[in-house]
């Protein structure tokens, strides 16, 4: 029985009480603060309710069983998109089983969201054609908010770094656009396909 | 268009915005979302680990406690017997064998590779993990008719990506950003197939891919390892599993399990002993509220043989399901009054029935 030397379920026994209450009360602050943010950021990833009540439910669970590793401050936020952006990933892999909780989160969330625009839908399907993690950080950037400084944070780079990726991110997402636009006033060179790179990507 | 103009202009492609959510009338389900979710057990480090940066944590009881409760929530609770067509050990269960037609029968043809896990064992769809001791891939299949979503996903990953050729066919061989996790698609039959697995580098991997051999229907059900329990041996399995339970009244055996897929030992020991605790749990909460000291003590008693089950015993060397049942017999004998561990009213979703 290794792993009971190692580590004890949290029994709220003895001195742990005190410590568990305090555990409990940062994990109730933490969800109070940051529940409908990530409900939003799941929201304007996946079409499907159910889905993002999903995504945020398990990030959450995560959450509650890693809190020793959530900062403390604005970046519990950063970290908890984080986490939320791996469980969603996991999710386009197939690889997340939903549990009966979520489903009623799903069936509850009384929403319904707006039809997209012709425009919304042409830059939904712009992002789309980017590389993931250029995506990423647009919709991070503006859907969430987020500063260059705090996604710096979040993916432990420096700030710099951080401004040049956006910069690059915001130029390639011009570039399908305008792809779009020539499409659409009759230019070639634009195949409407995604591209697909045989390359090593940079770091 | 300058940056403020294609900010704006991605921002209508939000869909929705934080304020909007915010109206939305969500409390009673925020609450309950909360408490459900602080319901989970969560085990903590008696002493930090090792040392900083080890991965102990990561690798250690945490995960293989998130998975053991997964699993609990996936299996059904539940075992049919499944009809076979024979008594002897070729005999396979009609759904085995046609999970076996159905399939392309492919097995790792390498020194020292063995099948170490099967899930999800359905002509539809299912999953088994191969593995040599150092390095494991997992073979999944799917209708085909979602092989190109998964491309499509795979490739919005991809780091690179090659035309390749498995077993005969044309596939797509993908390495996931920032990893060394490389997976390929392709389609044959009525099936997507996709073999995924984190190797050293790309021709380690290439490799074990290239290994991936086409077998005969009992070559392919007898590699199922020891621990996996095949469907001809499942009932006997269970009768095992339960031959030092106390079962609680109409208690229903045969209801254990769908009886549709393939189960390791791990599973099928946490579907049936979760069944029958929660039927002891079910009584002892029950006869607590009507009064009914005598079945509450019959379900406590019960409850506390569990800590020599010797499925239970077995199961706790591969994870930590047992530990989740055994906490539920610590908050009985504490009257459920120690609301930091579990609260045996959430049973259901801690044990998975």
């Amino acid at each position: 029985m290794i792993e009971l030397d190692e580590f004890r379920a949290v029994t709220g026994k003895g001195a742990a009480s005190v410590n568990d209450a305090e555990r409990r009360r940062r994990f109730e602050r933490l969800f109070d603060e940051n529940f409908r943010k990530l409900l939003g950021y799941a929201l304007r990833r996946v079409a499907d309710k159910t889905i993002a009540a999903d995504i945020v439910a398990e990030t959450f669970l995560v959450a509650w069983r890693r809190l020793d590793d959530v900062p403390h401050g604005d970046e519990a936020r950063l970290w908890l998109y984080g986490t939320a952006r791996r469980v969603l990933a996991n999710h386009h892999r197939g690889e997340r089983r939903r549990s009966g909780l979520v489903d009623k989160l799903g069936a509850h969330l009384d929403l319904t969201l707006p039809e997209a625009s012709e425009e919304a839908l042409d830059v939904r399907a712009a992002l789309d054609r980017l590389d993931d993690a250029d995506a990423e950080l647009l919709r991070l950037s503006v859907w969430e908010g987020l500063t260059p400084a705090e996604l710096a944070t979040m993916y432990g780079v420096p700030p710099a770094t951080m401004r040049t990726r956006l910069h690059r991110a915001r130029a390639r997402l011009r570039e399908q656009l305008d792809a779009k636009r020539s499409v659409a006033s009759g230019h070639e060179g634009y195949d409407g396909r995604p591209p697909v790179r045989d390359t090593e990507e940079e770091s | 268009m300058n940056d403020r103009q294609l900010d704006r202009l991605l921002e209508t492609a939000a869909l929705i915005r934080d304020d909007a959510i915010t109206t939305l009338d969500l409390r009673d389900l925020e609450v309950e979302t909360k408490e459900l979710i602080m319901s989970t057990p969560v085990l903590t480090p008696v002493s930090p680990p090792s040392a900083p940066g080890s991965g102990r944590h990561e690798r250690g009881i945490v995960p293989r406690l998130v998975a053991a409760v997964a699993v609990a929530a996936v299996v059904v609770a539940g075992i049919v017997v499944m009809p076979f067509g024979g008594s002897d050990d070729t005999a396979w269960a009609a759904e085995a064998l046609a999970v076996a037609e159905a399939s392309s029968r492919l097995l790792v043809e390498l020194p020292g590779w063995e099948v170490t896990r099967a899930h999800t064992f359905t002509v539809a769809e299912g999953e088994m993990t191969f593995s040599d001791g150092n390095q494991s891939l997992d073979l999944h299949w799917r209708p085909a008719a979602e092989h190109d979503g998964y491309v499509a996903d795979r490739l919005a990953s991809a780091a690179e990506s090659h035309e390749v050729t498995v077993n005969g066919r044309r596939g797509v061989l993908v390495r996931y950003l920032d990893s060394f996790d490389f997976t390929t698609l392709w389609r044959d039959g009525r099936h997507s197939y996709e073999a995924r697995g984190v190797f050293p580098d790309r021709a380690a991997y290439e490799a074990v891919l290239a290994a991936l051999t086409p077998t005969d229907v009992d070559t392919w059900l007898r590699a199922m390892p020891e621990s996996v329990v095949r469907p001809i041996a499942r009932a006997a399995a269970v009768a095992e599993m339960i031959a030092d339970m106390p079962l609680p009244d109409g208690f229903d055996v045969g209801a254990v399990g769908d009886g549709r897929d393939v189960s390791d030992r791990y599973q099928l020991g946490a579907a049936v002993s979760g069944a029958v605790a929660c039927g002891w749990i079910g009584q002892w909460l029950d006869s607590r509220t009507s009064g009914d000291t005598a079945a509450e003590a019959e379900a406590l008693e019960a409850m506390q043989t569990s800590r020599n089950w010797a499925i239970l015993l077995e199961m706790e060397q591969s994870g930590a399901y047992p530990q989740v049942l055994w906490l539920h017999v610590d908050a009985m004998e504490a009257d459920d009054r120690v609301p930091d561990v579990i609260s045996v009213r959430n049973y259901r979703q801690a044990l998975g029935c």
